[in-house]
Order: C-alpha cells, then sequence, then structure tokens
C-alpha cells in the first residue's frame, strides 16, 4: 500500500502502560461527571444513603445504567477487536456474523407476541433472555452452515451472516407491521439501542458472562497475531486454527449477544473502538483485546453521557448517537487515518 | 530428516500428484524444478502437513508428521509460502519475531536469532518500518527472516516456495548463500525455484516435476542435462561454462 506514509508509528505503540493510565483516568473523569450529571442534584450525603431521595437516584437509576454502559462497551470493543483479528480484516464486526440480528428478531419477536399479556416485569426479564438465546442460536447455525472440510470457512461465515441479517431484518419489519401500537413503539425503542437503567440484574448477568468471555478473548492475542499471516501460514507456525476460530466464534457470540440483549442495537462500538486503539497503539493483538475493552467501556460512558444531556430532561437513545458520532468519525479516520499508519484500512 | 514414500495426492478439481519415495537429507540443499501447474506447490503442501496425501506418508525425523502435534511440527519443519495475506500494520520487527513464537525461546536468544537472520539477509534497515509499506522484494525478504527465525534450534527442515521470485540480483544471492550456510549447519533444505543457474549454483540435489510427478532426482550435474530442461520447460536449453567453471543455462524459446 503505497499511500501510507513511512516513520509516522501509532503514538502509544511503544508505551501501552502510558495509554492504559491515560484511559483509565478518563474513564475516572467520564465516571464522575456522568454520576453526578443529571435533573437530580446529588449531594455527597446520598453515596452512603442509599435510602435518601438522592441515594435512590444513584444506586437505583444512574450507578447501573452507568455500569451497564462500561460493560457493554467493554463487551463491544473486545469482541469487536477479536473479529477484526479472526475474519483479519480490519473492518470486520461481530454484527456481520448475524449475532445482534438474530438476537434482535428473537426480543422483536417475544415483544410483538406476548407484550400484551405478559407483566411488564416479567417481561424486563424474559426479553434479554429470548435476544441471548436468538443470538446463540443463530450463531450456532452461522457456524454450522460455514463449516467446511477444511475448517470455518471465512467467507462463507460472513456471507452467511450477510443472509441471516437480511432473513432477520425481514422477520423485523414484519413484526412490527403486524403488531399494535404500543408493541411498535417498544420494539422500534429496543431496536434502536438504548441504556435506560433496568436495574442491578443485567449488572449481574453482564458481569458473571461477560468478565469471562473478556479474560479468555485476552488470552487470544498471541495466537491472532499468528492467524493474522494467513490461515495456512498459521497452521505452520503452530496455531491449531479450527479450534481457534471455534473459540473466537462462540465468545463473540456470547459476547455480542450478552450485551445487544440488554441494550439493543448499538452500532458501530465494536468496529470503531478497536480500529481507533489500532492507529493510536498499532496491531498488535496482545494489546489491542485488553486496550479495546478498556477503551470500549471508556467510549461508551462517554456516548452515554453525551445521549444524557445533549437534549436534556429527555434523553437519546444512545444507539442513534454511536451511529451519528460513529459513522462521520470513522468515515474521517478512513481518509485521515493513514497518517498513523495504523492499518489498511 | 524429511522423507516421503509412495506419495500420491488426488483431489476433485486439482492436479493430480504422483511423487513416489523422495527425501530430504540433513545438511543438503535441495531444488525443486518445473514449469507452472507441474505440482510443485502442491507437494510443499504435502511435504508440511498442510494437505493430506490420498496414499503413502511424510516422515519427520522418522515420525509421521500427521502424528506429531502442530507446535512440535512447527519446532522442527518452518515453511515459507507463496502467498502471504498480511493486511494489519506490523513493523517488519514484529513480524518476524512471530517466528520465534512455536519455539519459545528466551528473550535475548530470539533477539539474537533475528539480528541474526536481518543481517543475513540484509533487512536490518527495514526493521522499524511499517511492513505494509515494503516493496514487494523487501516484504519477501521479511517473510522469509520470518520464516528462518522459525527454523529449528539445533537441526530442521526449511521449505521455501519461490523465496527469491521477487528479489534482486544481490539478494537472491545473499539469500541463498544463507540458505547454504544453514544447510552446512545440518538444516535440510529444499527450495522451489525457477531460475536454472540459480539451482545449479545453490542445490546438492535437483528434483524435477513435471504434470503432477516427479520425473528426475539426484545430484545437479546427473540431472540438470540441457536435452532434460529442453524437454521439461518446453524451450531450447543450452549449457555453456564461465571462466570460473560454473554451469551457465541459456534458453531460447522454440
Amino acid at each position: 500500500m503505497l499511500n501510507v506514509p513511512e516513520g509516522v508509528s501509532p503514538p502509544f505503540r511503544h508505551s501501552p502502560v502510558l495509554f492504559r493510565g491515560a484511559v483509565i483516568l478518563g474513564l475516572a473523569v467520564v465516571c464522575s461527571v456522568s454520576l453526578s450529571v443529571g435533573v437530580f442534584d446529588l449531594s455527597p450525603s446520598d453515596w452512603v444513603d442509599p435510602q435518601s431521595d438522592g441515594g435512590r437516584v444513584l444506586y437505583q437509576l444512574r450507578l447501573p445504567h452507568l455500569l451497564t454502559a462500561l460493560l457493554v462497551g467493554a463487551l463491544l470493543g473486545g469482541t469487536g477487536a477479536a473479529a477484526q483479528g479472526l475474519f483479519r480484516n480490519p473492518l470486520a464486526d461481530p454484527s456481520l456474523i448475524g449475532v445482534s440480528a438474530g438476537a434482535a428478531l428473537a426480543s422483536v419477536t417475544l415483544m410483538v407476541v406476548a407484550g400484551a399479556v405478559l407483566e411488564p416485569g416479567v417481561m424486563k426479564l424474559l426479553l434479554p433472555a429470548a435476544a441471548f438465546v436468538g443470538g446463540l442460536l443463530v450463531t450456532v447455525l452461522v457456524v454450522r452452515l460455514s463449516r467446511t472440510f477444511s475448517g470455518i470457512s471465512v467467507t462463507t461465515l460472513l456471507l452467511t451472516g450477510m443472509a441471516v441479517n437480511a432473513i432477520a431484518g425481514a422477520g423485523i419489519g414484519a413484526l412490527k407491521y403486524l403488531s399494535d401500537d404500543v408493541a411498535l413503539r417498544q420494539a422500534s425503542f429496543w431496536l434502536l439501542g438504548n441504556l435506560t437503567s433496568q436495574g442491578w440484574l443485567p449488572i449481574i448477568v453482564l458481569i458473571v458472562v461477560g468478565f469471562p468471555v473478556l479474560m479468555l478473548l485476552c488470552r487470544e492475542g498471541r495466537e491472532l497475531n499468528l492467524l493474522l499471516l494467513g490461515v495456512s501460514q498459521a497452521q505452520l507456525v503452530g496455531v491449531d486454527v479450527q479450534a481457534l476460530q471455534r473459540r473466537l466464534v462462540l465468545l463473540c457470540a456470547l459476547g455480542v449477544g450478552c450485551a445487544v440483549a440488554f441494550v439493543g442495537l448499538v452500532g458501530f462500538v465494536g468496529l470503531i473502538v478497536p480500529h481507533l486503539v489500532r492507529l493510536l497503539c498499532g496491531p498488535d493483538n496482545r494489546y489491542l483485546l485488553p486496550h479495546s475493552i478498556i477503551f470500549g467501556a471508556l467510549f461508551m460512558a462517554l456516548a452515554d453521557l453525551l445521549s444524557r444531556v445533549l437534549i436534556s430532561p429527555a434523553q437519546l437513545p444512545v444507539g442513534i448517537l454511536t451511529a451519528l458520532v460513529g459513522g462521520p468519525f470513522f468515515l474521517l479516520l478512513l481518509t485521515r487515518g493513514r497518517a498513523f499508519g495504523g492499518g489498511r484500512a | 530428516m524429511l522423507k516421503a514414500s509412495a506419495l500420491e495426492y488426488a483431489a476433485p478439481g486439482r492436479q493430480a500428484l504422483l511423487c513416489g519415495d523422495l527425501e530430504l537429507p540433513a545438511g543438503t540443499v535441495s531444488v525443486l524444478l518445473g514449469p507452472n501447474g507441474a505440482g510443485k506447490s502442491t507437494l510443499l503442501s504435502l511435504l508440511c502437513g498442510l494437505l493430506t496425501p490420498s496414499a503413502g506418508e511424510v516422515a519427520l525425523d522418522g515420525t509421521a508428521l500427521a502424528k506429531l502435534p502442530l507446535v512440535e511440527r512447527a519446532r522442527r519443519l518452518t515453511v515459507l509460502l507463496q502467498q502471504q495475506p498480511l493486511e494489519f500494520a506490523f513493523s517488519a520487527r514484529e513480524v518476524i519475531a512471530m517466528g520465534g513464537q512455536p519455539l519459545n525461546l528466551s528473550a535475548p536468544r530470539l533477539e539474537q536469532r533475528i539480528s541474526a537472520v536481518a543481517r543475513s539477509l540484509d533487512i536490518e534497515a527495514l526493521l522499524e518500518r511499517n511492513y505494509l509499506t515494503l516493496s514487494g522484494g523487501e516484504a519477501q525478504r521479511v517473510q522469509l527472516g520470518r520464516v528462518l527465525v522459525q527454523r529449528g534450534v539445533e537441526t530442521g527442515v526449511i521449505l521455501l516456495d519461490e523465496p527469491v521470485s521477487a528479489l534482486d540480483l544481490k539478494h537472491q544471492h545473499q539469500a541463498l548463500s544463507y540458505l547454504r550456510d544453514l544447510a552446512k549447519e545440518g538444516y535440510a533444505v529444499m527450495a522451489i525455484l525457477h531460475d536454472l543457474n540459480l539451482a545449479a549454483r545453490y542445490a546438492d540435489h535437483v528434483i524435477l516435476m513435471q504434470a503432477g510427478q516427479v520425473i528426475s532426482s539426484g545430484e545437479v550435474g546427473d540431472v540438470m542435462q540441457p536435452h532434460r530442461l529442453s524437454r521439461l520447460f518446453n524451450v531450447d536449453v543450452q549449457c555453456l561454462w564461465s571462466p570460473e567453471g560454473l554451469p551457465v543455462f541459456h534458453s531460447l524459446s522454440r
């Protein structure tokens, strides 16, 4: 690629600790602002008195809301980085293999079919479960269809993902067409992607499922680097490519399914976060994976903060914001980012 | 030492391969010659275990290749393929260091190995460059460097598919001389080449392939006969002699 300038290296390439420090500092600032900004003014005493009005706002709304944003951002960032390595393509995204679409179809089906008969509380519990199961079913289906005699074919995987996305899109369209006004509004809102607090249950699930997923992903950095050399060449360097592909697909499905289940469709995070990290720190997956996780958390917390203050007291669905800001920003990166020598994008 | 016995390969849509017995002894450089589509790369894929033979087997130091775990195989057998689809902006040093992964060398030993290989292939000045900005020949030298860093710690087998196809004259000689030196240290080297003069100059053994079959193999002087090469490549090949007494092959289209 001749138009990648020489001599300009990603600024944090040789100082991962500095990058981590900067992100953690950013997280501290964004989290503090996020917790203190809102219609209700909090006082320091609210931290120790959960029963006060301020305490309830803090412990039942803002804190779970922020934690959801952080965990979902970490999951989308980490799985995005892993998917880009798995597909050996810097522009890949977990939603390409149909996980998000499968999760969305299952959730919308539940809203439209059972929305009128189920109690709102029960619905709140069932919705993430449905999204999770839908995402996982699609992943298993996609992986089965794309398995060839020589392992998972990435081309077939992507094409199958595209077909699944189209089918799920048609299914969602049909369900919206058939639904009543209440279900339609609920489904549309969910599809936009939002972090409206659903209490502590999502956080517990996100921690129980998400943490092991992220820990396991971080262990794959070394082999992911070798996979970038090409499937055959990776095998010749000692990587069991089929097993690695299987592990990565399952971990991505689990991570993305889990995130989508609780916040709906939040686009661009899985794509833009690893790309930004690569521009700042270089392509080494041993650093890219953990850095994308913490940077994803920061990115999502920031997006959430903006979605809350931009049209305060109302709140913009965060999915709209990530797509609206992420899309143009990503286009800018595509044209200007080469200056960092960060990737063939 | 790598040994193939009664090796055959057949797959739908691919050239069937009948290679018979083949031996790559330690301490020698073997060169595989043949026209395009003769099955040279398929043979190399069979020898390194990327393809499974339909009959016969490949053994590495007496153990069937299929029975060796991938990492163990990678520690003793290193391979350069023609296709290098790397799409990410690693530095040349990072790419070369990937070759050290299966070996579990200590950091200083790996660094020592990288420096030695980089010096021998003249890529020291490229080490900190973005791999995606390298020219075709520079990238080929870096990939060759990666594969040679991966070579077995004491001894091992090195298989190379057209390792010098994009290199200039100086670097062709430099790379092949280095491979000769490695053979002297005890490595078994096999390279697919297209240049008859380089083959004659650097090979101990030459293997000729045509239409999926090994048609001749043996010492350079016995195998590289002008009439045989003329038939193989379908051109008129003549052998002249340089003042230093080296064979110089000269070809004319028919």
